[in-house]
């Protein structure tokens, strides 16, 4: 048993949990939801456990990092945030049909980093250049807007699907709240995902510029990271200025979380300081 | 307008991230073809974060960002230091979300009680009372309605700082051999090079690997001289670069010498000769430039060159022989015969295998140690103060104008008998979900107040 087990465990608790949500939303058992969030509670701690062990592990094998230096430690961290900032949305909004929409993200996640042969979870150690209490600011920081900009997204669609039916004749989407409550919790996450994006953003430039002496390099990543920060900085002036609402701030909380994918896996398929994420 | 810059940038940049940012003109012609290479290349694409239209892009925007933050910044202001708040209960009153019930206790009472919950939660109350209703007004977080200007100020600083260290600053890199040093430093992206009014000395370089044979870390031991007087002592390592004078030394790179080895010819050498098909061996002294025949007609062989350092295909094979292989009916051949690497000659798979034996005359002093060179990165940029004082600026910023709104809440308390009319309502300039939470909590807290005391 290692941490890497456990985290394929914890893998399928947040399939139950996504699957129980779901089950509750479908077959319109609000009931449901509750041992939805248990489950999902569950998963978070196992994950959270699975991230301690792991940092652990590296230090019996004596190369002492935190995990978040490949794409494998990434995935884990990722579902991880999801997690943690889905339950805490649940908690205080008290709206748990979201949980359908935004748990089968963690459970993806953590999927796609346990299953893919293509992603490798044994521990390496650091190349010189990932020595850095920056980097641990910086990946914390990025993961947190990533997960708010994933449940806006789930968010999105959830208010887009919503949509389809305007005379609120389905039974199913009557469980979703209000679209008011939507497109503002849309714009919640969007604003807090924007911020820790932004700590992100500068906090890498600042582990940038003591590595490489650059605080900024036009590297593929931090491009892209600049795009999806300009793509959710016009959603805001949209929000704040032209008063824009519902269904185009929908439209463009979906394209801003396709550059977040993009930042976070189509980049590595283009060369740059950043490919180390590859390993 | 702004949105359609912001937008622009974000798709222009795409561009940027697709097509290799390169100054290898050769290769990208190969790849794109002659035609679409110039099209490229005229729009500076192989370089358009420093072309002239994303720049002219990001000037719009900072103009633009400009004008309307001077012109919006105007009213704020005005707003911001008004020592009246000017508040209109009208605007209070059309609130959709605004509460309203009746208590059972006399005006005076209920008013006590509102004092002490706004007082509590938002400061200082104001009191105006239009007979028989008594108005109450209070605030919170007015300055945080600055808060989006100093994000744009931010914005501005960063464009400053950046656009300071390009033009007072420089970047440059510079490879020094362990024991040696350098004033020189070859700026990126061009061939020209600066003097520094200081020299570098590279004292020791030392780098340690993983088992798997990553490098771990790599540190150089600098020494800064100034008239051949040290100024400065560092010793740097990746992520811990040396500051001196608003100049950086970063621990960019390394890599070794070739050892060096004699250039003298080597006077004799012993060859030992297979001969495949058989295994048989023997031995034969030759020197440079004597030709030599094989056994069992497989032709002559002729020591033709000497080479110190032999590179093949970027690899340091060291001191090597060059032979010429002549057989009758046959081109000639060349084999090469490293003097470190007896087995190098199976690899050709020929008829006879040839290995070196014994040299004199070459003096092969192989270097125990092998001597490294530092690659380091130089730069100066006057311009990082201001860049982050803007990274400091927009977080706080950031967190200003999303999380905090100026709230103001407005109750009015209308008499009615023995009891008394009361209506609570909010206004925020942002969050209204968040005021609609606090004037319910308000009115919540004021009708339980209303019960206690009888
Ligand atoms: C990061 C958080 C940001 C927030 C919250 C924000 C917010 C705002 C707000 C509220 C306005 C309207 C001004 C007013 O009412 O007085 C505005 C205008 C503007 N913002 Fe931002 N902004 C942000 C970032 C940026 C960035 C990064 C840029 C550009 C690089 C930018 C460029 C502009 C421009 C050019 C305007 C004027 C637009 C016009 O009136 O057409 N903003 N912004």
């Amino acid at each position: 048993m290692n941490s890497s087990y456990l985290l394929s465990i914890v893998t399928f608790v947040y399939g139950l949990g996504a699957f129980l949500y779901l089950a509750a939303w479908v077959f319109q058992k609000e009931s449901v939801a509750v041992p939805a969030r248990w489950v999902t509670v569950l998963a978070v701690l196992g994950n959270t456990a699975g991230i301690l062990w792991r940092w652990a592990e590296s230090y019996q094998l004596g190369i002492g990092h935190a995990p978040f230096s490949n794409l494998y430690e990434s995935l884990v961290f990722c579902a991880w945030t999801i997690g943690v900032l889905y339950l805490w949305l649940e908690y205080r909004y008290k709206i748990r049909i979201i949980g359908a929409f935004a748990t089968p993200l963690a459970f993806l996640a953590l999927a796609y980093a346990s299953l893919s042969p293509g992603i490798s979870s044994s521990i390496t150690p650091l190349i010189p250049a990932l020595k850095s209490n920056w980097l641990m600011a910086h990946v914390v920081t990025c993961f947190f807007g990533y997960a708010a900009f994933a449940l806006a997204f789930g968010i999105s669609l959830m208010y887009l699907v919503k949509l389809l039916d305007p005379q609120e004749r389905s039974r199913i989407l009557e469980m979703f709240p209000p679209q008011r409550t939507l497109d503002e919790l849309t714009y919640q996450m969007v604003i807090f995902g924007f911020l820790f994006l932004t700590i992100g953003i500068i906090t890498g430039a600042v582990w940038a510029n003591s590595a490489w002496g650059s605080y900024w390099s036009w590297d593929p990543k931090e491009t892209w990271s600049l795009i999806t920060w300009l793509v959710y900085a016009a959603l805001i002036h949209a929000r704040m200025m032209r008063g824009w609402q519902g269904k185009r701030i929908a439209y463009l909380s979906i394209l801003g979380f396709a550059a977040v994918i993009f930042t976070y896996f189509g980049v590595n398929y283009l060369p740059g300081l950043h490919s180390y994420a590859q390993t | 307008m702004t949105l359609v810059l912001l937008l622009t940038l974000a798709a222009t940049s795409i561009l940027g991230t697709v097509i290799p940012q390169q100054d290898n003109a050769a290769a990208a012609i190969e790849h794109y073809g002659e035609t679409l290479y110039s099209i490229l290349h005229f729009f500076d694409l192989f370089d358009m974060y420093h072309s002239w239209w994303f720049q002219v892009l990001f000037l719009l925007l900072t103009a633009n960002l400009l004008v309307c933050s001077i012109e919006r910044l105007s009213s704020t202001w005005k707003m911001f230091f008004a020592r009246d708040p000017g508040f209109k209960p009208e605007r209070f009153k059309k609130q959709q979300d605004r509460q309203e019930f009746t208590l059972q206790r006399p005006q005076e009472e209920v008013a006590d009680s509102v004092r002490l919950l706004l007082g509590k939660s938002f400061g200082k109350v104001h009191e105006e009372r239009l007979d028989p209703e008594l108005y109450f007004f209070a605030e919170k977080y007015r300055w945080s309605r600055l808060g989006v200007y100093v994000v744009h100020l931010s914005v501005l600083l960063m464009l400053v700082g950046g656009l300071i260290g390009s033009l007072f600053g420089f970047q440059g890199f510079a490879t020094i051999v362990e024991g040696e040093s350098t004033s020189q430093v070859r700026l990126r992206g061009s061939d020209r090079s600066i003097a520094l009014d200081f020299a570098i000395k590279c004292e020791n370089f030392e780098v340690s690997f993983y088992d798997s044979g990553a490098p771990k870390e790599f540190r150089s031991d600098l020494v800064l001289l100034r008239d051949g007087r040290k100024v400065h002592t560092k010793s740097i390592v990746v992520n811990d670069p040396l500051r001196y004078q608003g100049i950086s030394i970063y621990q960019a790179s390394y890599g070794r010498l070739p050892p060096k080895h004699s250039q003298a010819e080597p006077e004799s050498v012993t060859l030992k000769i297979e001969t495949r098909a058989t295994g048989e061996t023997r031995t034969i002294a030759t020197g440079m430039d004597q030709t030599e025949s094989l056994p069992a007609g497989l032709g002559t062989l002729t020591l033709v060159d000497f080479q110190p350092n032999f590179q093949m295909r970027g690899v340091d094979l060291g001191p090597c022989l060059l032979a010429r292989h002549e057989q009758a009916g046959q081109e000639p051949e060349h084999i090469l015969l490293p003097l470190n690497y007896e087995n190098f000659d199976k690899m050709r798979q020929g008829a006879v295998i040839i290995a070196v034996q014994e040299v004199t005359g070459a003096e092969l002093e192989h270097s125990a140690e092998p001597v490294y060179y530092t690659g380091l990165q130089i730069k100066k940029d006057p311009g990082v103060r201001v860049v982050y004082l803007g990274f400091i600026l927009m977080i706080i910023g950031c967190f200003v104008a999303f999380f905090l709104s100026h709230q103001r809440i407005c109750t009015v308390v209308t008499p009615e008998g023995r009891s008394s009319r009361i209506m609570i309502s909010g206004l925020a300039n942002k969050n209204n979900l968040g005021m609609q939470r606090k004037v319910k909590k308000l009115a919540d807290s004021l009708a339980e107040a209303g019960k206690e005391k009888p």
